[in-house]
């Protein structure tokens, strides 16, 4: 069954899109009472944040377009110290795309959300000409269970530690697009189990970022100049899989650059980094944790090399292009 | 002498070269006090302004005197003169009778003086039993010894150097003020009563810095020659930095040299006490014995070395990197020792070590000793690299010994700053018609070379007091060099970096009118936004236009990737279907990121074709060190000119599309596939490159058809390849065209920062 534009037209078409797929795989008291808006209990302090997807393939390795349509929002909450509790989703749909499909990305969508813990309490959906392409908005809120986390709050002597390998989402897009077959899936994932567990402990977090397009290169810049400081990592220190290792050389690609889906950086204080490393690992997502570098004072975000050297890591500045005559 | 009134004629002239810090003036001096010339000579900070007034054949034969400089430390490069009135003879403080005007009295701050080598008349006092000055190794004269490292601010005096913190002793001071001495007003003046002393610090097994048995002066002299006698490798401080120094005839001891500098395996150095023992291990020509033997001191690389030394030292290459002493004691170590290794001491990524207390933390079991003085470095300043090639020198590396004698441009303006470009860079000041090219800093990628680079800037700025009011810089949108310049806050000039190339050319040989510039180097931003580097640019003034280049190919992106040539050669023949020559497990997914652009770009680089031919031929499959892939395949080409081979023929193809002349690889790609099997390498190679030369000269033809351009200009680190350098040479001038090149500065990115002075010059923003 395909999706045409009747689909969008308000009337019974809509009504069993809107029953049949979305209030079946979201269902909740909130949703389910159909009014115009949904009526929310909150905490006094809340995040709140939206984003927008549009991802091909829609289905890859690890993950749809759904899931990380749930997972991007729900992790941009937690670096803010917030817990997810309620998102909204909207959709714009092309004509032709197939009704299966939908219901695929809604049940990654439902599961994402109830592994955060949140609900889908609002939603739209437009139909529109095209190819059979699905696009994705997704809105969500989050009660503040710590405050002061901040881009800004890092000080000189905080350690940098990454929760997991680099470049996993990247690269299972890139092989899916190339047509290449290997084992390389998508980090995606909601990072809801390691910032509880981090705020729960205790732990000093100055920040947390979610290390997404543009990778740890652009987080890290971020890091450098909202909190004025050089940041030196170890590029030893780096997780990353032996199978997107070979990828990336064979490929030129550096995964300092590449999107992730499922990682967060976390800057804390000296004295819990050990003790953040170790909740990190025995969190879901966060076997591969490590320590990655440290917040010195200066500028510029600065990698000491495998062979010794320190490499000034730049933004990003256009895929591949060499400096090097 | 008839001094009457009458007959005299007032002139001032400016002269420029390298006549500060040579003794010069005292030689004005002497000249004019002996002909009868009334006046004053005076450093204006690196030109010298002589006052005369004589009458007019005096001024003639005085001024024929001066400019013929045979046997004498200084080099005139021009003289201005202007007639001028008694009056302001008068104001400027002459009377009758000739004077020098101290320096402190000069308004003008811009001084240009390199480091000097040892000159002979102190290399032979430094070895003669029985002179004040034996074995003490900072002798000096006026016309030799440190200057540009040891400069704190202009203009140069003792004062304003390292050596204020050295008080001359009677003896020393007696020759400073004496104008007889060959030691007048040499601001480096010391002896073994006053001068800086070495010292020996015993590192041996890598024991900690506070290892109390630091030896003194002559003692630590031979604790260091017992070091190297035994095979070890000792840190020497030298004029811009340390030196690492051993053998080169222990294989074990070059080896732990090349783990004690890192993974490096760029051939080393060699440093010879005399220019007889250099022509022992190699030809050396009459100009490459003018260029060792030449004031900067350079390493010259010389070819047909003779297998003498250990393989370790410079591997497969055929070049024979050598210097002679630029320092006592180098002299002294060599004069005991023989040739030794002299490489600069720092790792990988790093600057040459100058400050002591890092050289003396360097905690390593390699290394042996440290042999070092007071004397403060203040700029870490690398060797310099020359070579000759038809007859002139070809500058690969411009730093020490060269840096900061100014070039002189035609066109003058407002002070600028240029950035220059991020592989082997070197920034430059214009000022007062003049480009002062920094020293040599390397790949500004690495963080502790691009602070270098960022501290030298306002070293430099202060020390010639340049006041920029633009700053030129490369287009490349990831070049730390230009973000530098957008941080100064001026007006800012983007030039595309081929333009820069040709640019500097054009500086350097004052080309005016139309030039057809040919650059071709490894990757330069194009105004298109792909990689450009086999460009063929018709310039004029600060203007340029494309007029051909080598067909674009896709590769692979990603700094990593230029290291891996056989890939390289995988992405030129998958796009014409001959992969199947070189096989590799990676070619499927190599062809699927080709076919879906992942990380790929377009490029027209001369130097990828060049990495691309060496492996495809089996030559070099990774590149160990830079270019290494493309000096491998120009030294088998090399190589089987010299055993009289015959090239292969082969052949680009030529097409235009649009206005542009385009030059395709493919059938060159296809030949060389279908006959690697059964011709010889060196055949093939030479064959390779007879067929790019042949191209340039079809294409200057072509576009030359509806221009009329004379003139050439080469430049781009590909034509630091001299087999092709001289063949594309030949081929143009047999047909008519004047050929320019890169001779002061190096056709690599070393010249980018004095081609964007002139195109800012000329843009006149
Ligand atoms: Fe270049
Ligand atoms: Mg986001
Ligand atoms: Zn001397
Ligand atoms: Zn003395």
């Amino acid at each position: 069954m395909h999706i045409d534009m009747s689909y969008g037209s308000g009337g019974k078409q809509t009504t069993s899109l809107i029953n049949e797929v979305f209030v079946k795989h979201f269902s909740n008291p909130v949703l389910q009472k159909m009014e115009d808006s949904a009526v929310l209990t909150v905490k006094e302090k809340i995040a709140f944040t939206t984003d927008s997807f549009v991802v091909t393939p829609m289905f890859f390795k690890g993950g749809d377009i759904g899931k990380v349509a749930v997972c991007g929002t729900v992790n941009d909450l937690l670096m803010m110290g917030a817990n997810p509790k309620y998102l909204t989703a909207g959709f714009i749909i092309e004509e032709g795309a197939s009704l299966t499909d939908l219901e695929h990305i809604a049940a990654s969508m439902a599961a994402a959300a109830k592994e955060a813990g949140a609900q889908i309490v609002a939603g739209d959906t437009k139909v529109i000409e095209g190819k059979g392409g699905i696009y994705i908005n997704t809105a969500g809120i989050g009660e503040i269970e710590r405050e002061g986390i901040s881009i800004s709050a890092c000080k000189e002597g905080d350690i940098i530690l990454l929760s997991g390998n680099l470049g996993e989402h990247h690269t299972a897009i890139m092989s899916h697009r190339m047509e290449i077959e290997n084992d390389i899936k998508s980090d995606c994932a909601p990072l809801k189990e390691i910032v509880m567990n981090l705020i729960m402990a205790g732990i000093d977090i100055h920040c947390m970022r979610d290390v997404t397009r543009g990778g740890l290169a652009t987080v890290l810049n971020e890091v450098s100049a909202s909190s004025s400081c050089k940041v030196e990592i170890e590029e030893r220190a780096l997780p990353v899989s032996p199978q997107v290792k070979g990828f990336c050389d064979i490929l030129g690609l550096d995964p300092l650059y590449m999107a992730n889906e499922g990682k967060l950086i976390a800057v804390v204080a000296q004295k819990d980094a050990k003790r953040a490393l170790q909740i990190m690992k025995e969190s879901r997502y966060g076997e591969n944790a490590a320590v990655i570098g440290t917040i010195q004072a200066g500028s510029k975000v600065v990698m000491t090399t495998a062979f010794g050297g320190s490499r000034v890591i730049d933004v990003l500045y256009g895929e591949g292009l060499p400096r090097i005559c | 002498m008839d001094k009457g009134k009458k007959g005299n004629v007032i002139k001032r002239y400016l002269i420029y070269g390298l006549v500060q810090g040579v003794g010069f003036r005292p030689f004005v001096y002497s000249l004019a006090v002996r002909l009868g010339v009334d006046g004053s000579v005076c450093n204006l900070g690196g030109i010298v302004e002589i006052i005369a007034k004589a009458p007019g054949e005096v001024l003639n034969a005085f001024l024929g005197e001066l400019k013929d400089n045979k046997g004498k430390d200084y080099e005139i490069h021009a003289v201005e003169e202007e007639d001028i009135t008694e009056e302001r003879f008068l104001t400027e403080g002459n009377k009758e009778g000739f004077i020098i005007k101290s320096s402190a009295e000069s308004l003008h701050t811009f001084s240009l003086t390199p480091d000097i080598g040892l000159c002979d008349k102190c290399a032979k006092e430094v070895l003669e039993k029985g002179n004040r000055r034996y074995h003490h190794p900072f002798i000096s004269c006026a016309a030799c010894g440190p200057r540009y490292t040891i400069l704190e601010q202009t203009p140069y005096d003792r004062q304003t150097t390292v050596m204020r913190e050295f008080p001359m002793c009677k003896t020393c001071e007696g020759e400073y003020t004496s104008k007889e001495d060959r030691r007048f007003h040499a601001e480096t003046i010391s002896c073994k009563a006053c001068g800086p002393y070495l010292l020996w610090k015993d590192k041996k097994g890598g024991r900690s810095s506070d290892n109390p048995c630091s030896t003194k002066g002559e003692d630590a002299f031979r604790e260091a020659l017992t070091a190297l006698k035994n095979g070890g490798i000792i840190a020497v401080k030298g004029i811009g930095g340390y030196h690492y120094v051993c053998t080169p005839f222990s294989p074990e001891t070059v080896k732990r040299l090349r783990l004690l500098k890192g993974r490096e395996k760029k051939p080393f150095a060699l440093c010879f006490p005399d220019i007889n023992t250099v022509k022992e291990y190699a030809k050396v020509s009459m100009e490459e014995e003018k260029l060792l033997l030449d004031k900067a001191k350079p390493i010259v690389l010389l070819y047909e070395k003779r297998r003498k030394m250990a393989e370790e030292v410079s591997e497969e290459s055929i070049y024979l990197g050598a210097f002679l002493p630029y320092t006592p004691i180098q002299l002294l170590l060599t004069k005991e020792l023989g040739p030794l290794i002299m490489t600069s001491a720092n790792e990988s990524g790093k600057p040459i070590i100058r400050q002591d207390e890092e050289m003396l933390g360097v905690e390593s079991g390699y290394l042996d000793g440290i042999l070092y003085h007071q004397r403060k470095i203040l700029r870490s300043v690398d060797d310099s690299v020359v070579r000759i090639t038809m007859g002139k020198p070809q500058m690969i590396r411009r730093s020490r010994g060269y840096v900061p004698s100014p070039l002189l441009m035609e066109k003058s303006g407002a002070d600028i700053f240029c950035a220059g470009g991020d592989l082997k860079a070197a920034f430059c000041f214009y000022k007062e018609g003049r480009a002062v090219l920094s020293q040599y800093f390397g790949d500004l990628e690495e963080y502790d070379i691009l602070k270098e680079y960022e501290n030298s800037y306002k070293d430099l700025k202060k020390l010639f007091s340049a006041e920029p009011k633009l700053a030129v810089c490369d287009m490349h949108p990831g070049y730390f060099s230009a973000e530098f310049a957008r941080s100064l806050k001026l007006p800012l000039l983007q030039v595309q970096h081929h333009h820069a190339h040709i640019a500097s050319v054009m500086a350097e040989h004052r080309l005016k009118g139309k030039v057809l510039g040919i650059a071709f180097d490894g990757t330069g931003y194009g105004t298109d936004g792909n990689i450009w580097g086999s460009e063929f640019l018709i310039c004029e003034g600060g203007d340029f236009t494309r007029a051909g280049h080598l067909r674009y190919t896709s590769l692979i992106g990603g700094d990593a990737s230029l290291k891996d040539v056989k890939k390289i050669a995988l992405c030129y023949l998958l796009q014409e279907g001959l992969e199947k020559a070189l096989p590799d497990e990676r070619t499927p997914l190599i062809r699927a990121a080709l076919k879906c652009n992942t990380n790929t770009y377009l490029t027209s680089s001369m130097g990828r074709l060049f990495d691309g031919v060496s492996a495809l031929l089996g030559i070099c499959m990774e590149n160990r060190y830079e270019a290494e892939a493309a000096i491998l395949l120009e030294q088998e080409a090399r190589k089987a000119l010299i055993n009289g081979a015959e090239p292969v023929s082969l052949q680009f193809a030529i097409k235009k599309e649009e206005e542009m002349y385009l030059l395709d690889p493919a059938p060159v790609l296809k030949s060389l596939v279908q006959l690697k099997e059964t011709e010889g390498t060196g055949a093939l190679a030479l064959g390779f490159h007879y067929a790019v030369a042949e191209a340039v000269l079809t294409l200057c033809k072509e576009i030359n058809r509806n221009q009329n351009i004379n003139d050439i200009a080469l430049s781009g680190g590909v034509f630091g390849n001299t087999l092709l350098l001289e063949k594309v040479k030949a081929l143009l001038t047999e047909s008519g065209f004047n050929v320019y090149r890169n001779e002061s500065v190096p056709p690599g990115d070393g010249c980018i920062s004095l081609g964007q002075a002139f195109i800012g010059l000329e843009r006149d923003v």
